[in-house]
């Protein structure tokens, strides 16, 4: 392996100094910009949290995903007031999205009934 | 009329329009006009986090000759610490034998569910096209080109994507944006190359 390039030992120099930033900032929350900037595309705010990235995906997370659980915790019958913020760490809400994405269509919606226990069962099938 | 502030509200089928804004207020510029480099009068970066660590070699002249005549190499890196949820982008323009120089680089705003290395990538290129944006009034009005090197393909090709091609769907669209923007109403253009 011969010698680094220009460009390489360029690239180095850069990777120890956006370390060295990064390290100095531990603990602190990167900050939130505004929503609309002189360049580029105006960003959404959805119930206080920017949407700068993947936006109809982001958009929706933040339109639909606490109307979700507390649909759930209603459904189960759960404790509203205790169970709406735990019911996110009991639930292993990446497997079920992962399992949704990987089903057939058909079967998709059967895990989300099967989820909301809205399922067609006896005679009503 | 540009749509700038939307109120929205959903159900499980439907997103409803509930209010936007029917006037565009008049911004309140308070952003510098221009900034002294190394006896040099330039513009003032239109993206302040990029900026954050600037630094500059004792001159800069030379490396706006190599700007100009196409020479110049301009390099970025991110890097993303997971566990501790923040990121940071640097980058560097230097004349082609390094003696002269600009580099900043800063902490890659935005949400931490958002935030990886992809982005902090991006946040480079950003820096790159806005400390080059800085230099505009030196460089000639004449289309040429510069030397852009980062070691993340996909971030890097999303510098030269024809603007009308951007998705909101893809990743971290705000900084795709605002780096076409930023190209786009400059004379001087990214050539892109892996640094790999």
């Amino acid at each position: 392996m011969g010698p680094l390039t220009f460009v390489e030992h360029l690239n180095v120099r850069m990777d120890k100094l956006a370390k060295t930033l990064a390290i100095q900032n531990f603990g602190i929350p990167p900050s939130i910009p505004p929503a609309v900037l002189h360049i580029g595309l105006g960003q959404p705010i959805i119930q206080g949290s920017l949407v700068a990235s993947t936006c109809q995906k982001s958009m929706s997370y933040g339109i639909h995903h606490h109307a979700m659980v507390e649909y759930v915790v209603n459904k189960w019958e759960l404790d509203v007031n205790t169970d709406v913020n735990t019911l996110q760490d009991v639930v292993s809400w990446p497997s079920i999205a992962k399992a949704r994405k990987r089903a057939s269509f058909p079967f998709q919606k059967f895990i989300s009934k099967w989820i909301s226990e809205d399922m067609a069962i006896g005679i009503l099938m | 009329m540009p749509l700038i502030r939307a109120t929205v509200e959903g159900d499980v089928e439907t997103i409803y329009l509930l209010n936007s804004s029917a006037q565009q207020s008049a911004r309140v510029d308070t952003f510098l006009d221009s900034i002294q480099l190394e006896g040099l009068q330039t513009i003032a970066p239109a993206i302040t986090w990029v900026t954050e660590n600037l630094r500059t070699s004792p001159s800069i002249q030379h490396l706006v000759n190599d700007i100009a005549n196409g020479t110049a190499v301009a390099v970025c890196d991110g890097s993303y610490f997971e566990i501790h949820g923040n990121g940071s982008s640097a980058w560097i323009l230097s004349s082609a034998d390094g003696s002269s120089w600009i580099e900043g680089g800063g902490i890659v705003p935005g949400p931490i569910l958002d935030l990886n290395s992809y982005r902090c990538e991006l946040g480079g290129l950003l820096g790159i096209g806005i400390g080059t944006a800085c230099l505009k009034n030196l460089l000639p009005a004449r289309r040429h080109f510069m030397l852009t090197a980062c070691d993340n393909l996909k971030a890097l090709w999303k510098i030269t994507v024809a603007r009308t091609k951007v998705k909101t769907s893809w990743k971290s669209v705000n900084f795709i944006s605002q780096i076409l923007d930023v190209w786009s109403q400059q004379h001087c253009q990214p050539s892109p190359q892996t640094s790999r």
